[in-house]
């Protein structure tokens, strides 16, 4: 299953991921652009020292040793620098490593406009525009050459011009280095950081959620005048709980009339009935007619089976409405099914029954109505199972509850015809070919009673030749006396 | 004996009434909730037949009040409504015993009688006979004669019923309902079955007697036991 909770911590987490890498990617690209201003200060600075010093030959090692220390340069071929004398008769100095074909005057330069780059603090008077103070300005330039990008710059004076260039992987290599150092820490961190950040982000939603969802349980059908509370909660949840609070007045409203329909029902159709059966019954009692009176008993005994019909859709009305409300005392399963399995012979027409009932199966129950269900049950049975049939009770302990399970022999059942077995007023196939009475209201009124009682009612999978319903009922351990223990095993049948 | 009907329906009151007349009590009837609860503290009612849906006053106050001013009168309640919460509340507030609608009068003079055997401390129908046959309802023996017949539970139940009111006609539903619960179905042959096998079994006691003939079948009608002489 999805889980929201899970999808909100990775949002979280990707957004805050992004954010920190965004501000790295940031981070990184100024401290490359503070970085560069500094080497061009540098090589301003030094470009300068060449244009205006004087410098002989013998002092090309030393002064390419100097600079390379200087700016952090590792290699010769890192460094290029060239001095040119205005004097015309003094010859250039220019560094061992030369690319070829680099022309000075070829590159394209742009003036120096930082004061940073004169080598001087900022706090200083800025210079105007292309031009240094004490006379040289100094000239800037980013070429490509050997594989790599150089920076240069370039500083005229009357004396002569001062070039320095440097290799830029090499200063991006030194920073790489300091800040690969410093991530080594920093990544982990975030990493904890961002995990942590999206934890408390999606704890933070899930706050209000969770505190709804408990809030919501809490209201079942048994207390539907119970409404959410929506003080203190932000405006977002204060329209859910809005929402969720009219849904309630909605649903209460009708489950209010529907257990109203159904108390009047009762109130409206069992009065006439009670007068005609009263009135049968009273006619019975005075004639001396046998005629007169075979007619008053089919009569009140189809009274009756109204009635019947009657009370059975009463019932599953009230637990459409809200469910059942069920009393409940220690009920003896095993008598009951034991009484059961003694009227079987009476009901049996041919069928070969088979009991198996465990002792001292106790459950919370109302006895009358949980007879009803086992009377539907065997009946039912009895209704399915073709005369040659078999039908098998059991009860036994299970799982902390009681199971019942009710299996006969059937004529083959399709499964469509299975499906429909808890339809209220269906019938299968051999009940109406055999003409057998009842409404169709059994089984799924044994159903909602189970359920009334915390249990169930199932058809369970068999064989096409078979049926098996299963009867679960929770069990009531703490309330049955120690008689004799195991199991008893009985027969009947009919011939 | 004086029982107070408490019943709004005038058309179950009228068959009610003279129902209970014809089996010995004197009826008094109210039609309203606050008219019954004043005729009740007036006493010398034995028994209170009481409708639970009533105007004015319904019947669960009644019982309720009644039982608060310590007006300790049987109390039989009647319903129509959701009887299973009905049911509950009604006996939790004090009614010794419960009807639900339809009913038959037979059967609610049946319980009057037994709950006035028991306010007089006697057993509720200890013991039932019919002529030389003997029915102990706290044994759950039958003898006839000094002979013990053994029955089923069923066939015990059975029995007692017919026995309670002899020559009066029982139909199988009724037989069906009392005995087997709300829900059977009345056209399987369980009672005629049963009532086969008693006879059977009676018979097989004392075949020129009580056995045999014990049990009248009512043509087309249902069974009762043989009147008394």
């Amino acid at each position: 299953m999805r889980s929201f909770r899970l999808r909100l911590f990775v949002v979280s987490a990707l957004i805050v991921a992004t954010t920190l890498g965004v501000v790295m990617a940031i981070g990184w690209s100024r401290l490359l652009d503070v970085e560069i201003r500094r080497l061009d200060s540098r090589l301003c600075m030094e470009a300068r020292r060449l244009a205006s010093q004087r410098f002989g030959d013998d002092d090309l090692d030393r002064l390419e040793t100097d600079l390379r220390a200087k700016l952090r340069l590792a290699l010769p071929r890192q460094l290029m620098l060239r001095i040119e004398p205005a004097d015309a008769a003094a010859s250039p100095l220019q560094s061992g490593h030369w690319l070829v074909g680099l022309s000075i005057d070829r590159l394209p330069w742009t003036p120096a406009t930082d004061a940073g780059a004169d080598g001087r603090s900022a706090g200083d008077q800025p210079a105007p525009a292309g031009r240094g103070r004490r006379g040289g300005h100094c000239a800037l330039s980013s070429f490509s050459g050997a594989d790599t990008r150089w920076r240069a710059a370039l500083l005229v004076r009357p004396e002569g011009r001062g070039f320095v260039a440097a290799d830029l992987s090499a200063a991006r290599d030194e920073l790489q280095g300091a800040v690969r150092s410093a991530l080594a820490m920093a990544v982990p961190a975030a990493l904890v950081l961002t995990a942590l950040a999206a934890w408390l982000l999606s704890s933070l939603t899930m706050r209000p959620v969770n505190r709804l969802r408990d809030a919501m349980q809490a209201v079942n059908r048994k207390a539907l005048d119970q409404r959410l509370p929506n003080a203190g909660e932000d405006r977002e949840f204060k329209e859910l709980i809005a929402s969720y609070n009219a849904m309630l007045d909605r649903l209460e409203s009708s489950f209010r009339q529907s257990m109203r329909f159904s108390s009047d029902a009762a109130h409206e159709l069992k009065t006439p009935l009670t007068v005609l059966q009263g009135r049968i019954e009273m006619a019975m009692g005075r004639t001396e007619l046998d005629s007169v009176r075979s007619d008053l008993a089919d009569m009140l005994d189809e009274t009756r089976r109204l009635a019947t019909i009657t009370r059975k859709l009463l019932l599953l009305s009230q637990a459409d409405a809200g469910g059942l409300a069920v009393q409940r005392v220690p009920l003896d399963l095993t008598a009951m099914l034991d009484d059961l399995a003694a009227d079987a012979p009476l009901l049996l027409t041919g069928q070969r029954l088979t009991c198996s009932i465990d002792r001292q199966l106790v459950t919370p129950g109302d006895a009358l109505l949980l007879r009803q269900v086992l009377n539907n049950l065997i009946s039912n049975a009895v209704t399915y199972c073709p005369p040659s049939g078999w039908i098998e009770i059991t009860g036994r302990r299970q799982h902390g509850g009681i199971e019942v399970v009710f299996a006969n022999a059937c004529e083959p059942m399709a499964g469509e015809e299975r499906a429909r077995f808890f339809d209220r007023f269906f019938r299968g196939e051999a009940a109406r070919r055999r003409h057998a009475q009842g409404s169709g209201l059994g089984l799924s009124l044994s159903r909602e009673i189970a359920r009334a009682h915390d249990g169930d009612l199932t058809l369970e999978p068999s064989p096409p030749t078979a049926v098996r319903l299963r009867l679960w009922l929770p069990s009531d351990d703490t309330n049955f006396i120690l008689r004799n223990a195991g199991g008893s095993t009985m027969t009947a049948s009919r011939s | 004996m004086k029982i107070l009907l408490i019943e709004d329906e005038q058309a179950i009151a009228d068959f009610v009434a003279p129902g209970l007349s014809a089996r010995g009590f004197e009826v008094q009837h109210c039609t309203d909730g606050n008219d019954g609860l004043a005729e009740t503290f007036k006493g010398g009612h034995a028994a209170i037949v009481l409708d639970i849906m009533l105007p004015g006053l319904d019947g669960l106050s009644i019982l309720t009040s009644l039982r608060r001013e310590s007006v300790m009168t049987p109390v039989v309640l009647l319903t129509a409504r959701n009887e299973l919460g009905d049911r509950i509340q009604g006996l939790e507030l004090g009614a010794d015993d419960y009807l639900a609608k339809p009913f038959y009068v037979e059967e609610l003079a049946a319980r009057i009688h037994a709950l006035l055997r028991r306010v007089n401390g006697e057993h509720p129908d200890a013991e039932l006979r019919a002529g030389r046959l003997r029915l102990d309802r706290i044994t759950r023996e039958v003898r006839c004669g000094d002979e013990h017949v053994e029955l089923t539970g069923r066939e015990f139940s059975l029995l007692a019923y017919l026995m309670r009111t002899p020559g009066q006609v029982y139909t199988r539903g009724q037989i069906l309902e009392h005995v087997w619960g709300y829900d059977f179905d009345p056209n399987t042959n369980v009672v005629d079955v049963c009532i086969k096998r008693i006879r059977g079994k009676l018979a097989s006691i004392d075949a020129l007697g009580d056995g045999a003939g014990l049990i009248e079948s009512v043509r087309g009608s249902g069974y009762r036991l043989r009147p008394l002489p």
